[in-house]
């Protein structure tokens, strides 16, 4: 008897209905869940690309601080390249056009 | 264990059909919540709690191993949400009974019975009144018990014995 009193209400304090709203309402939060974290992990993408961007000049900073010479050097044959590339081109206009 | 049913759901869940997810939140929401209302000794809390342990519960799906079946896992997770916050505490003293009126549960007690018996949840020790809620409320075995709340089997069954005498003792019954 004692049992039977003490079962028929704890059966009554807890034990709510199916209650369909309910998975709608977890569907929903988790939803919210999925979203947050695709941002958290877009967020987190982007800045390791742009601490990786931000490493990698740094490092050629520091590089051509090292071989200031070195990179002048190269500078300047970049540049006479570039130079002679561009006549080449203009004296091969000309001549296709006096033939 | 997880029955085949079970199994084929969480798999399907585990691949992001929101569906199955929902048949497995809408076949166990009943034992989760009825669980956490009994814990936190409030409705709307407990309800609450039931949502997030279920929303942990997809974000660790990956994580569920099978030992057990998937309701016990959820509410070894909202235990643990529940315990962690210490929502049931922190609201003790603000507890209000109208919800035990306006009980929608399945049986019947009368209202006296059921503000003495939460009355005396309440009042029982954190893990006993989760052994108490599980073993008596919801049904599980010592053994299910131990293993959702990572307690030993022996702490389990004193939690159950003594937690039942003083229930007893708060509705005015004798342990016979």
């Amino acid at each position: 008897m004692s049992d039977d009193r003490l079962m028929r209400a704890m059966r009554a304090t807890g034990a709510p209905r199916r209650d369909p709203r309910f998975a709608l309402l977890v569907l929903e939060r988790v939803e919210k869940e999925r979203f947050r974290r695709a941002g958290l992990r877009a967020v987190l993408r982007g800045a390791g690309v742009t601490a990786a961007a931000a490493a990698g000049l740094f490092l050629l900073g520091v590089w051509a601080n090292a071989h200031a010479a070195a990179v002048a050097d190269g500078v300047v044959w970049a540049a006479g390249l570039l130079a002679a590339a561009w006549l080449a081109r203009g004296v091969a206009n000309r001549l296709r056009g006096a033939g | 264990m997880p029955t085949n049913e079970e199994t084929r759901l969480i798999a399907a869940a585990r691949r992001g059909e929101s569906r199955a997810f929902a048949s497995l939140v809408d076949a166990n929401q009943q034992a989760v919540r009825g669980f956490l209302r009994r814990f936190t000794g409030d409705g709307l809390d407990g309800d609450d709690l039931a949502q997030e342990a279920f929303v942990t519960a997809w974000a660790r799906l990956d994580r569920f191993e099978g030992k057990s079946s998937f309701r016990a896992w959820v509410i070894g997770i909202g235990y643990r949400i529940a315990r962690d916050a210490r929502r049931a505490n922190v609201r003790a003293s603000m507890r209000d009974r109208a919800w035990l009126e306006a009980q929608d549960s399945e049986g019947d007690a009368p209202l006296a019975d059921k503000i003495a018996l939460a009355d005396a949840m309440a009042a029982l020790p954190e893990d006993q009144r989760a052994a108490v809620a599980l073993c008596l409320g919801e049904g599980f075995s010592h053994g299910e018990v131990a293993e959702i709340l990572s307690m030993p089997l022996g702490t389990v069954k004193s939690h159950v014995t003594r937690g039942r005498v003083r229930l007893l003792a708060a509705l005015g019954e004798t342990d016979e």
